[in-house]
């Protein structure tokens, strides 16, 4: 049961995957060992927290991080052509953060989430119920 | 990797964000590869410069001649006249040539060259050959581009001092990845290595973010972000690019772009004056080339007069009893190429459209080639994007191969103690990527204007009860019918459990690296059963824009190996 919730559910888990960086690497535990990644209940950084900003951050705020973050990370400059820096972050990541947080709706949504989950107890069907929740929720905007 | 290292010295003071290894390789020179002229410029310290030639010229005609036994190209090669360029000898337009089969419009529409264009029109390469001692001598796009190329190479190496192996090329937006490939395989033949290949208006937008680094000195992030059209239109190509820069950071929102140019203006004008013509060059008899060659040379100049005056008179004796003397208004030639110009509007449109960029938020509206300078162009896009004026900061003819320098010394790890080089490009994929499902429909996993590197995945699942094989047909372009788009390869997927249609399911992941390198992961998830290995395939696979390819796999299996998506569960 909780396998197959984990396959319906195994698209939207790319952006999860994608912080592996290296393609090969990550594309192969997309699709076979995702179920250990979520069990493993690494706790993800916020949005907020992938790109240093504030949670009361503003539209401009935001941009203008992003883009100080990607002249750091963004495979060009940072010469590694898998984009993946020392402390684990890559492009691919920020991007994702400030495509969220940059449209009002997706921030405010997300907003919610964060609220939601702090406001309420975790789930307690499954331990990687938050994150997979959490991750559903962003996805949506996209 | 066992290239000479070149170290700057002056550079050496460096902060710790710097990569130390590749740093300070050798750096990568810009070539802006035209249809009709070619430039190369290179970052020489302090800011961009052009190469010339032994005459002195920045700007070089892309053609190659097979005159002698030795083929040269327009880099090095003098000619005597304009006509001896369009007498047969001599190849040109391989940009409009490389990477297409012979059932592809612009490759009959190459038919009228004075060159040989041959078509099958089956879905392979067309016959290109030139005229040497009366016959006709074979060769490719690749080859007359690699020998141009090679031309240009030893041009800047002599000039700089110093091999030139890294480069950045410019290309067209609408390039399929197969015709990516190609270039490839000409940098290859010359000896190059290619570090970037750059959409055109990209290029311009990287030189339009230094531009407005420089003159505004903002901090960063401080909110003066600025909203550019980019618009290039040279002799074989259309692109234009939205694109947001602020601090230096030029992040594309869009493009669009089309295989319609000078050429096409070009060709409707010749057909304009003289009408009934076809015929009579498709023999491509000494005399007709000859003939041809007259009138290209005629019109060509009547077009460029127009951008200026209202009306021209185009008095040129064409021998063999044809002559031609006519006046052509300004108006004239705007309803002759008509299409050509509605074609143009379109894709502004559809880019501005796809960027979510609001008209009124525009800052600069930029125009860069050839056909910038026709004011039926300019109205076009003006009038699109509700301006008075266009920016005029940017030589429209150099600016691509400038944005390609900056690109060539960024990416080479450059950096400039006046930040001069704290440049980037976000870059987006131009065509959508997906496959075959849902019988002969496109599925695109990886949408167009999608900002890379990315990943993105889709589930399908079988057509058929008990299929146990599936074939995935990956496709690039944007129509919703598979054949209306670019066939990059297949494969089968294999070992599939026997089960009633519809439950197995297959996932399928594309993903683009920073190099532009498309992968194409597939595979079976199914709980509880022996799965078979993953395939990972790198794209494009096709070797030789096969397109009876498509045509075979269905005379073997029909749809008995298709596959359709799976709608979202909640």
């Amino acid at each position: 049961m909780n396998a197959t919730t984990l396959f319906i559910v195994s698209p939207l888990l790319s952006p999860l995957a994608g912080r592996r960086g290296v393609s090969i690497k990550a594309a192969v535990s997309t699709l076979a060992a995702e179920s250990s990644r979520v069990d493993s209940g690494r706790k993800s950084p916020s949005l907020y927290e992938i790109l240093r900003v504030k949670r009361t951050a503003s539209l401009t705020e935001i941009k203008g991080a992003f883009r100080s973050l990607a002249k750091v990370y963004h495979p060009d400059v940072s010469g590694s052509d898998d984009g993946e820096q020392l402390d684990g972050l890559d492009f691919a990541d920020i991007y994702n953060a400030y495509e969220t947080l940059s449209d009002p709706a997706a921030r405010a949504l997300y907003d919610l989430s964060l609220g939601y989950s702090s406001s309420r107890k975790r789930p307690v069907r499954f331990p990687g119920g938050y994150s997979l929740s959490r991750r559903w929720e962003t996805d949506q905007c996209w | 990797m066992d290239e000479p290292q070149y170290t700057v010295a002056s550079d050496s003071e460096t902060t710790g964000e710097e990569k130390s290894s590749s740093a300070f390789a050798e750096i990568a020179i810009g070539i802006d590869i035209g249809t009709s002229q070619c430039s190369i410029a290179v970052w020489n310290g302090s800011q961009v410069e052009l190469l010339k030639n032994t005459r002195n010229q920045k700007l070089m005609r892309s053609y190659v001649t097979f005159k002698d036994e030795i083929p040269s190209g327009g880099v090095s090669n003098q000619i005597s006249h304009e006509c001896e360029i369009f007498s047969g000898v001599a190849i040109f337009n391989m940009k409009r040539l490389i990477g297409r089969v012979d059932t592809d419009p612009v490759v009959h529409a190459s038919k009228k060259l004075p060159f040989l264009v041959q078509t099958l029109d089956i879905g392979v390469r067309p016959f290109i050959a030139a005229l040497v001692n009366n016959a006709w001598r074979s060769t490719t796009p690749e080859e007359v581009l690699a020998i141009f190329l090679v031309e240009l190479r030893v041009m800047a190496e002599l000039q700089l001092k110093k091999p030139i192996r890294n480069v950045v090329l410019t290309i067209p937006v609408s390039f399929s990845r197969f015709q990516l490939t190609r270039i490839e395989r000409a940098c290859a033949m010359a000896g190059l290595h290619i570090l970037r290949l750059m959409p055109e208006p990209t290029a311009v937008a990287l030189l339009y973010a230094q531009q407005q680094q420089q003159t505004v000195h903002e901090n960063m992030g401080s909110g003066s972000e600025k909203n550019a059209l980019i618009f290039n239109m040279g002799a074989g190509y259309c692109d234009v690019a939205v694109t947001t820069t602020a601090g230096g950071v030029s992040q594309i929102k869009a493009l669009a772009g089309a295989a319609i140019g000078g050429e096409d203006i070009l060709q409707n004008m010749m057909q304009y004056l003289l009408p009934n013509s076809e015929g009579l060059f498709l023999n491509h008899r000494i005399n007709e080339i000859k003939l041809l060659g007259l009138l290209r040379v005629a019109t060509e100049d009547a077009i460029h007069r127009l951008s200026s005056q209202s009306s021209v008179q185009v008095d040129v004796d064409l021998g063999n009893g044809f002559k031609i003397y006519k006046v052509v208004t300004r108006e004239e030639f705007e309803q002759v190429n008509l299409e050509v110009f509605e074609k143009c509007e379109s894709l502004v449109t559809q880019c501005l459209r796809d960027s979510k960029v609001d008209i009124e938020d525009l800052t600069d509206v930029i125009l860069v080639g050839g056909c910038s300078y026709i004011p039926k162009i300019r109205n076009v896009v003006m009038a699109v994007c509700k301006r008075e004026e266009l920016y005029k900061e940017i030589n429209p003819l150099e600016a691509a191969v400038c944005g390609a320098a900056l690109e060539g010394a960024v990416a080479s790890g450059i950096t400039d103690p006046f930040g001069s080089l704290d440049l980037l490009t976000i870059q987006v994929t131009p065509l959508g990527i997906g496959i075959r499902a849902d019988g002969n429909s496109f599925v695109p996993i990886i949408p167009r204007n999608t900002t890379i590197p990315s990943r993105k995945e889709l589930l399908f699942t079988t057509t058929h009860d008990n299929q146990t094989q599936a074939l995935i047909l990956v496709y690039e372009g944007e129509g919703t019918k598979v054949e209306e788009n670019h066939l990059l390869g297949y494969f089968k997927i294999v070992g599939i459990p026997a089960a009633p249609k519809g439950i197995p399911e297959i996932n399928v992941c594309m993903d683009i690296d920073a190099s532009n390198v498309l992968r194409v992961f597939a595979g079976v998830v199914m709980p509880g059963t022996d799965q078979p290995p993953f395939m990972e395939v790198r794209m494009p696979t096709i070797d030789d824009g096969h397109g009876w390819c498509v045509e075979a796999l269905n005379r073997t299996y029909g749809s008995t190996l298709d596959l359709v998506t799976v709608q979202k569960k909640m």
